[in-house]
């Protein structure tokens, strides 16, 4: 590696650019998909390559290739000032990076067993234990899931940084399917759309217990097939963690990206009504609510060492007591808010794209209380569990979810079982409306592996950690 | 680029197939597998990316995917690698063998596809689309940047790219293809309103981009100050083809799978020769049409065929692999992806006969949706999906479009709409899908549309 990025230096400073970096990633991944007892899917894929990123006459210019050789990088390295010197054609302003010092450094995370080297023997044995588990009389499709990452990362640039950094990622996941009279019903553990997932090794799916919970969540997919409606109407909503977790990522995570605010992603994945001039005084939700973004927090999913832009992992409030106080940001953006530094969320998925602004691990602080006492203290309301379906506005106002499942709450109890739960809301109002926020016994990591942005298209893998929460006068169960 | 030697050219395209042939064709000769089967797809892509009216980001890459799927009687497992040479197809492969050895078998598994296959269409690669340069990009961009003045912030993407894809297995097949491919989409924000549009094609000077601008800034301009008060609730909708390429892959998704239907989770489940939907749509699903710029075969090497999903209302059929067809014992209709999920993306919806205007001025009172926003599943039997609308949508009185309105939220049964469509225009074209993907389709008006809430921009 050590000789790709001298020959990147030695061309950059021939060139005169005003910045530039080179990061060379190597990156494992392993999926296994059982159904109904069934291998159906066992794949293993490598991928390497290196893209180098130069700040010429005020622009970007990025390039990447998969052929990792010493001429190579010198001739990517030519394009990509090409690339910049094209982007200045129709400049507007130049790009201006702020601050930071050099780091050579070499980070991992911890992991207790390397998912790679537990036998695919066990894994299979493992996955088809659980899947068997669900077939419980009614179920129509059982379903269980396994996923392992592995990236190793060099990053170089022109300040005098050289970082190395070996991220391990793991999950797991069932998910039993009961289908009958043209209606179809779900439920998975510990998560939906392949589970659960970390930044750790194969421990975490050990302690998942996929096979212990397997009877339980099979008879909750048959028992919805006879379940009544989620009523449509306006009531108090309590969210469980796995659910809470999606509503902190499309609600709070995404329109506090910069990048969007600033207009980068308004034709794709659109913009943000955290508008500038909100910082520092708009009421995001209650008093209770404090919202942190944390990169260094173990085993989260956006959890690493260092951002793309070569800056330390860091812990950052975003909202306290309500109020609205920062954004993610890069070095590219941090000083149109005033900020001297960039608080560290530049991330790029993989070696051929350009990295722009990700969510780390966006978590809802807890308060306190167990989830029990929580219903105990709800006079009638839903509690809602596990995302089904999501979807909100280009400014992430409007929102609507779905949800695996349902409970009526009467008199401080759980009641009926509810299916096809929904609910809506506008994004200020709904997080103005939390009352109680459970203590830091039921609070947990949840982890989104399949966070969408970016023209090419980028996948993220960030976290949200959080404690089921209360929400008054929401409506739920909107039908189609 | 300076580098001349760099780009793909057209005769450099034809060396790299030739190559990739060569390298396949030794490593099936080193397979320690009952069966193998070598996916390659090798591609160069560049993307202008603007925002603000300016480039903020600019990319090339060069990359490929090998993937290699090999069977031990019935234990099957891939492996995929981006290394594109002897030694780095022959890793992929040792990977692959080595982890199909450990594997239980896959009891559906039919083996590789075999046969003497004919391959109804080929596909063109434009030399001049393939080495497009940045500075050529960035010119085209000027004028882009320019129309929207200083009232309205031009975002969008200009790409081109290169791909060269070949299968090979060890029953013998072996058929390859190079192309090459193009998108503009331009996006107009002013204070209070936006405009969309977008234009896909493989010949970079068949794309329409200043035409596709003037649209897309004459929709942010009709629809500035909208109106906020009309509430929520179910209207006559004109939905325009990037809402309704939106709906066809959803019930791509939902339900013209083979795999789908075979677990029984395909809204046509045990429908098949009933109505389903409204007597005037037709889907089908073809390659060979040159507006889907489909692909002649699949990722087994399979020929595509031209497929009816739903004709005149009526559910006629769904998406096959060599697996899948195999259990259903029909031949492949060649839709496998790379996945275990046999999918038709070459969608085609049959249009109808009205012009564009007559959809509008056959309207009393509705609702025209330019474009769909974060589309998703509620109910995947039931094919009820939500979502927003977004940059442009309008009031219809009298037969005219009168005013801009602000977005609505719709939550809304496909197949019901579908029902409900009483009118299409003559004219389809190819749109794009939120989620991936996209159809040729027409503008269809709908009846009894549900709008399920609304914002204030």
């Amino acid at each position: 590696m050590k000789e790709l990025t001298d020959a990147f230096k030695n061309i950059a400073e021939r060139l005169k650019l005003t910045y530039a970096d080179i990061r060379i990633t190597e990156a494992q991944t392993e999926a296994i998909t059982i159904k109904n007892e069934n291998l159906e899917e066992l794949v293993k894929t490598s991928q390497a390559g290196f893209g180098v990123r130069v700040l010429h006459k005020g622009c970007w210019g990025f390039a990447s290739s998969r052929e990792i050789s010493a001429t190579e990088v010198e001739r990517i390295t030519r394009l990509a000032v090409e690339i910049s010197e094209s982007s200045a054609l129709a400049k507007r302003e130049d790009v201006v990076l702020v601050p930071e010092p050099s780091h050579i450094d070499n980070w991992k995370n911890e992991v207790k067993e390397d998912p790679f080297a537990v036998s695919l023997e066990e894994k299979i044995k493992l996955l088809l234990e659980a899947n068997k588990a669900l077939n419980v009389a009614g179920v129509t499709n059982r379903l269980s899931f396994y996923n392992a990452f592995r990236e190793y990362q060099t990053f170089a640039n022109t300040e005098g940084s050289f970082i190395t950094q070996e991220i391990v990622e793991c999950g797991a996941g069932i998910q039993a399917v009961a289908i009958k009279n043209g209606e179809l019903q779900e439920r998975s553990f510990p998560n939906s759309f392949r589970g659960q997932f970390h930044t750790a090794g194969f421990e975490v799916v050990r302690e998942f217990d996929l096979v212990g919970n397997a009877p339980r969540i099979a008879e909750e997919a048959v028992q919805l097939l006879s379940a009544v409606e989620c009523p449509d109407t306006v009531t108090t909503l309590i969210l469980d963690g796995n659910q809470l977790g999606l509503q902190i990522h499309e609600s709070i995570g995404h329109p506090i990206e910069l990048d969007r605010v600033l207009g980068y992603e308004a034709a794709y994945a659109g913009m943000s009504f955290i508008t500038l001039e909100k910082r520092g005084k708009f009421r995001y939700g209650s008093e209770i609510m404090h919202i942190v973004a944390d990169a260094t927090l173990p085993r989260g999913l956006g959890s690493f060492g260092y951002d793309d832009d070569g800056v330390p992992a860091q812990r950052v409030d975003i909202i306290k007591d309500g109020i609205f106080l920062n954004y993610l940001t890069n070095r590219e953006t941090a000083h149109i808010i005033g900020n001297t530094r960039s608080n560290g969320t530049n991330r790029a998925d993989g070696w051929n794209r350009i990295p722009i602004i990700r969510m780390t691990n966006i978590n809802l602080e807890p308060r306190e209380g167990t989830l029990a006492e929580l219903i105990a203290d709800t006079k009638e309301g839903v509690f809602m569990s596990t995302n089904r379906s999501w979807s909100i506005d280009d400014r992430r106002l409007n929102f609507q979810f779905g949800c695996e499942i349902a409970w009526e709450i009467k008199d401080g109890r759980l009641g009926r079982m509810l299916k096809n739960p929904t609910y809506t809301g506008i994004t200020p109002e709904f997080w103005g409306s939390m009352d109680r926020i459970c203590g830091a016994e039921e609070w947990r990591i949840w982890g989104t592996p399949n966070c969408g942005k970016g023209q090419p298209s980028q996948t993220a893998h960030v976290g949200h950690g959080c404690a089921p929460a209360r929400f008054r006068n929401v409506r739920v169960g909107i039908k189609g | 680029m300076s580098d001349k030697e760099y780009y793909l050219t057209k005769e450099r395209a034809r060396k790299l197939e030739a190559d990739i042939f060569t390298i396949c064709d030794e490593a099936l000769k080193w397979s320690r597998a009952d069966e193998t089967e070598i996916v390659i797809v090798a591609q160069d892509e560049a993307l202008t990316r603007f925002a603000n009216s300016q480039i903020h980001q600019n990319n090339f890459e060069r990359n490929a995917t090998v993937t290699v799927r090999a069977a031990y009687g019935k234990r099957v497992a891939k492996a995929s690698g981006n290394l594109l040479t002897k030694e780095g197809v022959r890793k992929v492969m040792d990977d692959a063998c080595a982890i199909a050895r450990l594997s239980p078998a896959d009891e559906d598994f039919a083996g590789l596809p075999q046969g003497e296959f004919t391959y109804p269409f080929k596909v063109e690669y434009f030399e001049d689309t393939a080495s497009l340069s940045p500075i050529s990009r960035a010119k085209a961009l000027l004028d882009v940047f320019k129309l929207g003045g200083d009232s309205y912030n031009a975002a969008g993407v200009l790409a081109n790219s290169a791909i060269t894809f070949v299968v090979a297995n060890s029953h013998g097949i072996r058929v390859g293809c190079n192309t090459s491919s193009t998108k503009f989409t331009v996006l107009y924000t002013g204070e209070t309103s936006s405009g969309y549009a977008e234009d896909f094609k493989r010949n970079f000077s068949d794309l329409d981009i200043l035409g596709s601008a003037q649209r897309a800034l004459n929709k942010a301009e009709a629809s500035k100050n909208p109106y906020k008060d009309l509430p929520f609730g179910q209207y006559t909708v004109v939905l325009e083809e990037e809402c309704v390429a939106t709906m066809m892959m959803f019930l791509s998704w939902l339900g013209f799978s083979a795999k789908s239907y075979q677990d029984k989770e395909s809204f046509m489940y045990g429908k098949l020769g009933e109505k389903i939907t409204g007597d005037c749509i037709t889907i089908i699903d073809d390659a060979s049409d040159e507006r889907t710029l489909g692909l002649p075969f699949d990722a087994e090497g399979v020929p595509k065929k031209r497929i009816v999903l739903i004709e005149n209302g009526v559910a006629k059929g769904y998406a096959h692999n060599w697996k899948t067809a195999k259990k259903d014992g029909v031949e492949s209709t060649g839709h496998h992806l790379g996945m275990d999920f046999p999918l038709p993306l070459n969608l085609v919806l049959f249009g109808g006969t009205a012009s564009d205007g007559e959809l509008i001025s056959s309207t009393e009172r509705g609702i025209l949706v330019s474009r769909f926003h974060y589309t998703n599943v509620v109910d995947p039997k039931e094919t009820v999906i939500t979502g927003m609308t977004r940059d442009g949508t309008f009031l219809i009185e009298d037969g005219k479009i009168t005013k801009g309105l602000t977005n609505f939220r719709f939550t809304q049964n496909i197949l019901k709409a579908l029902e409900n469509c009483v009118g299409m225009s003559r004219s389809q074209r190819l749109a794009s899908s939120f989620f991936g993907g996209g159809a040729v389709v027409p503008k269809i008006k709908v009846e009894k549309f549900n709008f399920s809430g609304k914002t204030e921009f």
